[in-house]
């Protein structure tokens, strides 16, 4: 049965990482994910946790990097201008491949921008936003529910995969309140993953010697007996730095392929009438809830309109937008930004379909009114 | 059923609490609800507002289009909200202020303080619910804070102007949003307030 | 890469302080004639002396010459993002306080790009190990100058003499709230060890500031052979006792070492923290 309760964007995702097993959080104060933090601060103590807020952005994410090594389930939530900062520790976190959750409630940028209000302009930077190459999941919820959801997942998968995973939200999520149905986060409900530990004696113990899966089965530090060494610099199974290429060239292979290789399992969207469509429409977290409303509009009007809501952004789901470019005449990426995800689904479509924007970076969110006229003139044949 | 309520006033009277208690009573009643504020520079100065939408399934869109109810707990609210220029009955609102502005169906609540609100609005196009809300806070409650959640009470009974002699959503579960929703030390306080205002919105109604 | 081929029990019954080392991983990167490896050895042999086992044991560092040594240690070791390792430490510390945790870094690496994460570590008072190898320049990038290449003196990027004055790192440390600190030298390697030693011992930051020479960046540039360096610390530095009684006129130009500032009165972090979990969630974890 379901049990109702109306949560806060913001805290919802901190109760969710609580659930998922989370038991560090090292943050710092930004506009407007704060109250993940604030939230954190009052549960962590009693949990049995950690918290605690840095003296910057950067340190943050380092300190989370240090708790999810001494075995700890960590994250840290920020925005934009915050995220930018932790980059370079976001980098280290994937080179050294320490388990970590990172929350960017996106707010309009560049720059300190429109601070409270919302923006989808962290989409490329969620994946491409540090130095060197990089495959992390991205994901996208689009509710209070799916916010709790999606924490949980993102917490899975960083377990899972031994990575850095970006859960993204945006101002309107953060800061909504919504009906949340509980019952959904009983412990028999949901499915909790941890990472893997090395089944190895501590003499054959090498830390960076990947399994089958591809990822390696890091003992948490001060585990008796497997010590081991990690570094930023590019390394071999034992974690010290060598500049061999072949082992070099392994490993980022390696870092990318145990996310790529899971893709299918990663991929995760929600298809709204899209069986008869003619014009899809491909967006994401609040934008997608004006189009969902949009596409009933369109239908009431006699346009066959559809809707494809990712929410795993990264990697993105690359056959799938293939199949729908090939099934539908036109495609519609309405962002709240001046044009991000519109080139992966041109990438994606490989001009099967002619792909159309509706782009805006002034702090308001786009209204179910807005995308159906884009809609209408679409299916009249203009642009 | 999508239902939309905005309950807006003077920075100062509890407007988007008001907004949380009435979203919070709509999951009580086992509705999906959302709840949004307008935050910084979209705000006018002085005039705050809590949004909620109400649906018996999970909500599409998140944020108010077309109110069902708008709760006026002050006249500069008032003159913002219907006076101003709700964006699709004036064509010179402009577009950056639609966030804030929003269309009144006809037929929607408008519920007003009768001492605080001078309400020239046409009540063949609105059903207008006018009591006095801050007088009772202030009087019976010995509070006038609690204003906000008087003007619930009133919207309680108000509703069933909408819904065919039913309320949309129970005392109950409103009393129990109350009890979720405030400081421990305030749910008397408050439920009472909403008792007060249960009583005040059927005199209301009678006199209409 | 060559390992000496002695068994290690033999060699470990001769300097047990070899247990710390990762000798399949040696030799190590440094110069010769770089204090560095004094520091480093001062390091181990203290934590010998103190009777704490490897498993006991983390350290952390960012980038730099001195950020080489959590390799070649045989605990476990984190080499980090350039300034950036007290913020990984106090994560770690936090999360294991049974960890001895020790923080290997250079000047450059924590007073120019570290200089906050550094002055918060100390300000908490987190129960963290600091050795600070202070060798006046950027060594692993070429010798560039850095906070503390004392004025006047040559770097790659100061062709024409340094006119920034030098960061105190001790003044620093102790201003920002580290309630150990203390200074030594490369040269004076057995007092070292026992600076390093009571720095572990402190429950609370400890910074134990290293002057160490880096023979063949910074002497290749100012003209100081590997000699000169250590001599120019025997020479120039004096046991802050005997600095203390020192005239006002008499103490320019030299440098006091020893133990600087010690406070056992303020509460250490990690143990505040836990000590509110404990009321909180009644010691579950």
């Amino acid at each position: 049965m379901a049990k109702l309760e109306l949560k806060y964007g913001n805290h919802a995702c901190a109760e969710a990482a609580i659930i998922a097993g989370c038991r560090f959080y090292a943050g710092y104060p930004i506009t407007p994910s704060s109250e993940i933090a604030e939230k954190m601060a009052e549960l962590l103590p009693k949990h049995g946790g950690v918290f605690i807020q840095m003296e910057d952005e950067i340190a943050a994410m380092g300190a989370v990097v240090g708790g999810s090594f001494a075995g700890l389930k960590s994250m840290t939530a920020t925005s934009g201008p915050g995220f930018s900062l932790k980059q370079e520790n976001l980098g280290y976190a994937f080179m050294v491949e320490a388990p970590c959750v990172i929350v960017n409630v996106q707010r309009g940028g560049p720059s300190t921008g429109l601070p409270t209000q919302p923006g989808q302009q962290e989409i490329m930077q969620s994946l491409w936003g540090t130095h060197g190459d990089k495959l992390i999941p991205v994901f996208y919820p689009g509710n209070v529910q799916e916010i709790m959801e999606e924490t949980i997942r993102a917490f899975n998968w960083a377990e899972r995969l031994r990575t850095p995973v970006v859960l993204l939200l945006d101002e309107v999520l953060g800061h909504m309140r919504e009906t949340v149905d509980m019952a959904q986060f009983t412990p028999d409900k949901v499915e909790i993953w941890n990472r893997k530990m090395p089944d190895v004696p501590p003499e054959e113990y090498l830390p960076y010697k990947p399994g089958e899966d591809d990822v390696p089965a890091i003992a948490p530090y001060g585990t008796p007996g497997y010590r081991g060494h990690a570094t930023g610099l590019h390394h071999d199974y034992t974690g010290f730095p060598t500049t061999d290429p072949e082992m070099c060239q392994e490993l980022i292979d390696r870092l990318i392929r145990k996310v790529k290789n899971r893709q299918p399992e990663l991929e995760k969207n929600e298809e709204y009438k899209l069986d008869d469509a003619e014009i899809a429409i491909v967006t994401f977290g609040t934008t997608a809830r004006a189009a969902k409303t949009a596409v009933d509009l369109a239908r009431e009007k006699g346009i066959k309109a559809g809707l494809l809501r990712v929410i795993t952004i990264w990697p993105s789901p690359e056959e799938t937008l293939n199949k729908l470019a090939k099934s539908v005449k036109a495609i519609l990426v309405p962002e709240l930004n001046m044009g991000q995800y519109v080139f992966e689904v041109e990438r994606c479509a490989r001009g099967e379909a002619p792909v159309y924007r509706l782009n805006r970076a002034n702090g308001k969110i786009i209204y179910p009114h807005e995308i159906l006229a884009k809609i209408e003139e679409i299916a009249k044949g203009g642009k | 059923m999508r239902y939309e309520v905005r309950v807006i006033g003077s920075a100062g009277q509890g407007s988007i609490l008001a907004a949380v208690v009435l979203a919070t009573a709509a999951a009580e009643e086992g509705l999906w609800a959302t709840q949004t504020a307008t935050y910084g520079a979209a705000m006018r100065s002085g005039v705050s507002l809590g949004d909620v939408v109400i649906s018996d399934k999970p909500i599409d869109f998140p944020k108010t289009t077309e109110l069902d109810a708008v709760i006026i707990q002050s006249q500069e609210a008032y003159d913002d909200m219907i006076k101003g220029k709700p964006v699709r009955l004036d064509p010179e609102c402009s577009e950056a202020d639609a966030d804030v502005l929003v269309n009144v169906k006809p037929g929607a609540l408008v519920i007003v303080d009768e001492d605080l609100v001078q309400c020239d609005l046409n009540c063949n196009m609105y059903r207008v619910v006018s009591a006095p809300i801050a007088r009772t806070a202030a009087e019976v409650l010995g509070r006038r804070q609690v204003m906000n959640i008087v003007a619930l009470g009133v919207f309680q009974v108000a509703t069933t102007l909408q819904f065919e002699g039913k309320p949309l959503i129970s005392e109950e579960s409103f009393l129990k949003a109350i009890e979720k929703s405030v400081p421990a030390r305030f749910i008397d306080l408050n439920r009472n307030a909403f008792m007060e205002g249960v009583k005040i919105g059927k005199e209301a109604l009678q006199k209409a | 890469m060559s390992t000496p081929n002695i068994p290690m029990e033999k060699i470990v019954e001769k300097k047990p302080y070899f247990k710390y080392l990762r000798l399949n991983k040696m030799p190590t990167i440094w110069c010769p004639g770089c204090g560095i490896g004094q520091a480093f050895r001062a390091t181990c042999m203290a934590l010998d002396e103190l009777g704490i086992p490897n498993d006991k044991v983390a350290m952390v560092s960012g980038i730099g010459c001195s950020s080489r040594t959590p390799g070649y240690f045989d605990g476990f070791t984190l080499h980090t993002t350039h300034g950036r390792a007290p913020t990984f430490a106090t994560g770690l510390k936090l999360a294991r306080p049974e960890l001895t945790t020790i923080v290997f870094t250079g000047d450059g690496d924590a007073l120019a790009i570290g200089g906050n994460h550094f002055i918060h570590a100390a300000r908490r008072n987190i129960d963290i190990t600091v050795v600070l190898i202070n060798n006046w320049i950027y060594g692993m990038t070429g010798g560039q100058v850095s906070p503390t290449t004392p004025t006047g003196s040559y770097a790659t990027t100061t062709p024409y003499g340094n006119y920034e004055p030098q960061f105190d790192v001790a003044k620093l440390a102790i201003a920002a709230g580290a309630t150990y600190v203390a200074r030594g030298t490369a040269y004076h390697a057995m007092e070292l060890k026992k600076l390093i030693m009571d720095g572990i011992k402190h429950k609370g930051f400890s910074l134990i500031e290293v002057l160490s020479p880096c023979t063949i960046v910074y002497g290749r540039k100012n003209r100081m052979s590997i000699e000169e360096m250590y001599f120019w610390f025997k020479e120039n530095t004096i046991p802050v006792k005997a600095w203390e009684k020192l005239p006002e006129e008499k103490r320019a130009g030299k440098i006091p070492r020893g133990v600087l500032y010690h406070d056992d009165s303020r509460p250490e972090y990690t143990e505040l923290y836990w000590q509110k979990v404990k009321e909180l969630s009644g010691g579950e974890k």
